[in-house]
């Protein structure tokens, strides 16, 4: 069992290593500019010119793939951090002090987690139209709900435990019991949630972006490649494949990482 | 079978408003008088002469033995039939406009037909490839009637129309052109233009007209079992300035963005050599065009220069204009879009791409909302089309309810008498003759950058013959396709 | 009882409180809705009209009373014209397809999943485990056009068994189906295997082991029954993840479903659409998880004293 997961969990590691590093380096590390067309080689087939093949009007897929691992981390890490972090505070706010202020934020809470999966996201963003802060928005609005709700019940089984009741008999403040006592021991399974959460938003930031969501036209996005991918799945399925196969990579490592760490941190969950 | 990729609104003729409804309708099953020559000029089809006996007066005499698909024989009655219920307002149909200058039609025998009209309108005959329909089923002025029924005196009738994608026809024996060879026809509409691709690939379908875009008839021609045709196209796309906008007023300015711009490179690349570079808008061949233009260069240096010398200089990021340019979403008028914005990034025009959604789109254009657009004129027929573009009067405009298509606001009182002028000439001659007054202006003035002329393609399965690719992609040729004969 | 109850209060708070959420969302985001639709370069006219279209001149709660009731009424047209067209007929026509889509491949997935999960959970730590789990991981990590991409080459391009586009033929719906179906097949199997695995450990089927009865019938008669109702539940906890999932793949096979006029909604900026059809998709979403919570709380009297089943489930 150890064994089973320490090979998975360091596959994972290094793959996202490896994206954070094409995202990082992008500028150093790609043959062509971000915006730059080859007319001659459109939908050129993986060779020596475009080592990953081109696109419509030639640009480079592995420069447009280097490019857009930034777009996605940047997203997803974003969208995470600004969901778990609102969430968790809100969460652990309303699970201290209870009454009226928790029954309202669940409300909340449970009217934006009525909506499917994605359909929130979607809809926050068909105001907007494209954007990169619009998309992060719609992200985190979807998300924080689920931190919102652990950080809750985390605090819920918490605040009855003996050192909150001492902290209090010593005289300290709500804030200072929250910051001191609670949020480290909530860490743990925020991180945890987390480690569901980024895949997932970088999965669901494609999709969006596949759907004509995402960022800015022109931003070089892996699920904003794949649409153009799909029109020439006859003549060139190159050009949708390897962004796909990008997304698949990064979320599959993700996903190994996720599972390794949530081993390390909690070995006893499902 | 024959592949389309939208399915025809109705079969009536005198109802019909896209080119799938028009070529369905007008070269299968219902054709007129006229049709269109490949040349523009119209042609006698279902009439046998056809003559202007006076200023406002044109006469036109049907072949005799004519017979409509229900057996009775067609005669002038028909036609005075066909073209009062057209201009009747109960059919409510949307070509009437086209007939305003139509006085009066009137039967003169049983096969003679007079034309009257209220002022000279030397570019009418055109209009007279209407499809002939009975004088009975004319007076169906319901409208799906007979547009789900229609009968007609074409090399094919019509069978059957269960759903929207398959509509069946059979060949007429009584066709005045002779029996087709295919007996039955099925038209079916497939949206999506890779299904399109994959039936002819796979042989289940037999030909598509038009409906393959380049980077799919390049995979295509590499099919064994299909053969590509290919010819220049009736139409001219264009890159159209809003000249009421004071950054494209300067004609140099306009000048230099057409220099800039490697049409060659995408004719080249995007289209697979598949079109021809365009100076005027009346494509090759047609009887109007001024072949004598010359070439808009491809000269980014110069363009440079007229920026200059218009007073736009780089500031300090590179960039000395800003111009907004839209376009619609099909992705590969978009894709040919980026071209054109990395192209004129070249020389320091920031261009920022729109491109939006086709109601959008098109109502942007008709209020002149917009400072670059591309868009193609198809089909270009008769040459009377620049008093639609470039006539003031074509203008639109709340007031005139946004009619006209000159959607660049362009004004210049010459062209506009020489374009009243040829409306009211009687012979062709002279009509070509103030039409080569006119382009040499144009090309001056350039309130478009004619950009190309997309060709004509069909694909067809091997083993057929017979066919001949018009430059309008129209259908009638079916008429003449016949298996080839094998080698025994 | 009684916690059947709250769950359907707090399912129609929710309800309510969502359909509040599309109805004023617009207003609720700084700046005039109009401008933020059609763009700064829009004329006059288009804004006026726009503005009547979404009743944005009237005050909010009348705004949400209009939508609402027109939409009810079926009389809501989309918000911009010159198409002034109905909405509900469309969404008429629509809805249906994307039912038949999400139901097939609902059924194809079960098909696939519970199977693959008893087996799984039968041979916990064996090779057609690992294989299974591993499989699993891939087919949760996989963004659906992927699979939809992978299935088009092979099946309609490669070897043209299949349409791959559009709803014109009976077998059209079979490769969006399928795609749909794989990435819930994923999750599906996993939670067959745990549901299994907590059932398999149970006493009552140890004890079934020890007095001699053979694996099969101990799995068929007793475990699979009890392990059938969380995996049940969690499939109509899915549909949430099986209807957005299916906007994607409406896209991919231009499956012309509510999906597909969402996103047409949103590209021609019609507000009014885009709103009535992620009304229907919540409202739908809602309705089928409250009727879920009924089943499995009238099936599973156990399941009475336990905790809210959606958070439980779902916390993986």
């Amino acid at each position: 069992m150890t064994r089973r997961w320490h090979w998975t969990g360091l596959l994972g590691a290094g793959v996202v290593l490896l994206v954070v590093a094409a995202g990082v380096f992008a500028p150093w590390l790609s043959p062509y500019g971000p915006r730059q067309l080859d007319l001659p080689h459109a939908f050129a087939a993986p060779g020596p010119g475009h080592l990953l093949g081109a696109g419509d009007n030639g640009v480079d897929l592995l420069t447009q793939v280097l490019y857009g691992a930034r777009v996605s981390l940047a997203v997803g890490v974003l969208a995470v951090l600004v969901a778990g972090t609102l969430g968790t505070v809100l969460g652990t706010a309303v699970g201290y002090l209870g009454g009226l202020a928790d029954e309202l934020a669940m409300r909340v809470v449970d009217i934006l987690l009525a909506f499917p999966g994605l359909l929130l996201a979607i809809f926050l963003t068909s105001v907007f139209g494209p954007s990169f802060v619009g998309l992060i928005f719609a992200l985190s609005a979807t998300g924080w709900g689920a931190y919102a709700r652990l950080a809750r019940a985390q605090t819920l089984s918490l605040r009855r435990r003996d050192f909150v009741t001492a902290a209090r008999a010593a005289g300290a403040g709500a804030p200072r019991i929250v910051l001191r006592h609670l949020l480290p021991n909530l860490l743990g399974p925020i991180l945890v949630q987390a480690t569901f959460g980024l895949p997932g938003t970088i999965l669901a930031e494609a999709s969006l972006s596949f759907l004509g969501l995402g960022a800015r036209p022109g931003t070089p996005e892996w699920g904003a490649l794949v649409d153009q991918g799909a029109a020439h799945l006859l003549d060139a399925p190159h050009v949708a494949l390897v962004p796909s196969a990008a997304i698949a990579l990064t979320v599959l490592g993700l996903n190994f990482l996720g599972e390794a760490v949530r081993d390390r941190l909690d070995p006893k969950g499902s | 079978m024959l592949l389309v990729e939208s399915s025809p609104e109705t079969l009536d003729r005198r109802l019909a408003v896209s080119a799938i409804a028009e070529n369905t309708s007008g070269n299968l099953i219902e054709p007129g008088l006229l049709r269109i020559g490949d040349d523009g000029r119209p042609v006698p089809d279902l009439a046998e002469s056809f003559r202007q006996i006076d200023p406002v007066t044109y006469e036109a005499v049907l072949r005799p033995g004519l017979q409509f698909h229900d057996g009775t024989t067609v005669s002038a009655e028909d036609v005075v039939a066909t073209y009062d219920t057209l201009r009747d307002p109960r059919l409510h149909s949307p070509l009437a406009s086209r007939f305003d200058e139509l006085s009066q039609v009137s039967a003169v025998d049983a096969r003679r037909v007079r034309f009257t009209l209220k002022q000279p309108a030397a570019e009418f005959p055109v209009n007279l490839n209407m499809g002939l329909v009975p004088a009975r089923g004319a007076a169906a002025v319901g409208q799906a009637e007979f547009g789900r029924h229609p009968v007609g005196a074409g090399p094919f009738r019509f069978v059957d129309w269960p759903d929207e994608e398959h509509l069946l026809l059979e060949a007429n024996p009584s066709y005045y052109g002779g029996r087709p060879a295919i007996g039955h026809l099925l038209v079916k509409t497939v949206r999506d233009e890779n299904t399109r691709a994959l039936e002819l690939m796979h042989g289940k379908a037999d030909i598509c007209l038009g409906a393959i875009s380049p980077p799919l008839l390049e995979i295509l021609s590499r099919s064994a079992n299909l053969e590509i045709l290919s010819t220049p196209g009736a139409n001219a796309a264009y890159l159209m300035f809003q000249l009421a906008d004071s950054k494209l007023r300067d004609a140099r300015v306009r000048r230099a963005i057409g220099e800039a711009v490697d049409r060659e490179a995408i004719v080249r690349y995007k289209f697979g050599g598949h079109a021809t570079l365009a100076t005027t808008l009346m494509p090759p061949g047609n009887w109007a065009r001024d072949d004598d233009l010359p070439q808009l260069p491809y000269d980014p240096i110069a363009a440079a220069a007229l920026l200059d010398a218009a007073g736009l200089k780089p500031d300090l990021q590179g960039i000395r204009l800003s111009l907004d340019y839209k376009t619609s979403t099909d992705r590969f008028r978009r894709s040919i879009g980026l071209v054109l914005v990395d192209q004129l990034a070249k020389v320091g025009i920031d261009v920022n791409l729109s491109s939006l959604e086709f109601g959008t789109f098109f109502s942007d254009i008709r209020k002149g909302n917009f400072e670059l657009a591309t868009l193609k004129w198809v089909p270009i027929i008769d040459p009377d089309l620049y008093t639609l573009t470039f006539a003031s009067s074509s203008i639109p405009t709340p007031d005139n309810n946004y009619n006209g298509a000159n959607r660049g606001h362009y004004v210049n009182p010459e062209v506009d008498f020489l374009l009243a002028q040829a409306r009211r000439v009687e012979s062709e001659a002279a009509r070509r003759q103030i039409y080569l007054a006119v382009q040499p202006i144009l090309a001056r003035d350039l309130p478009y950058v004619v950009l190309w002329y997309e060709d004509s393609t069909a694909v067809m399965r091997k083993g057929l013959t017979g066919f001949s690719l018009s430059p309008f992609g129209f259908f009638s040729s079916l008429a003449k396709v016949r298996p080839v004969e094998a080698d025994r | 009882m009684r916690r059947l109850c709250r769950k359907a209060l707090s399912t129609v708070l929710s309800a309510l409180g969502a359909t509040l959420l599309v109805t004023l969302f617009l207003n609720l985001v700084p700046g005039d809705p109009v401008e933020i639709l059609l763009g700064e370069q829009a004329q006059q006219v288009d804004r006026d009209e726009m503005r009547r279209a979404m009743w944005l001149d009237r005050s909010a709660p009348m705004q949400a009373w209009l939508f609402l009731s027109s939409l009810t009424r079926g009389e809501l047209r989309t918000s911009l014209p010159p198409f002034q067209t109905r909405v509900m007929p469309r969404i008429g026509k629509a809805a249906p397809r994307t039912a038949l889509l999400a139901g097939l491949a609902m059924l194809l997935a079960s098909l696939v999943s519970l199977p693959l999960g008893i087996v799984a959970a039968l041979r916990a730590g064996k090779p057609f485990d690992r294989l299974a789990m591993a499989l699993s991981v891939l087919g949760i990590s996989f963004p659906s056009f992927l699979v939809a991409h992978l299935l088009i080459l092979t099946f309609g391009i490669r070897l043209g068994w299949l349409p791959i586009s559009g709803d014109e033929q009976w077998l059209s719906v079979l490769l969006p189906a399928v795609t749909l179906a794989l990435g819930l097949s994923a999750l599906l199997s996993r939670v067959t295997r745990v549901s299994m695995l907590e059932v398999l450990g149970e006493d009552y089927v140890l004890a079934a082991r020890a007095r001699g009865l053979p694996m099969r019938s101990v799995v068929l008669r007793h475990a699979l029954r009890n392990a059938l109702l969380p995996i049940l539940t969690v499939a109509g906890l899915q549909l949430g993840a099986v209807l957005t999932g299916a906007i994607v793949v409406e896209k991919v096979f231009n499956w012309p479903g509510l999906g597909t006029l969402l996103l047409s909604g949103i590209e021609r900026r019609d507000y009014n659409t885009v709103r009535a059809c992620v009304l229907v998709f919540t409202l739908t979403y809602l309705a089928v998880n409250l009727a879920t919570d009924l089943a499995y709380t009238l099936a599973d009297p156990r399941a009475r004293r336990s905790g809210d089943v959606s958070r439980e489930v779902s916390s993986r």
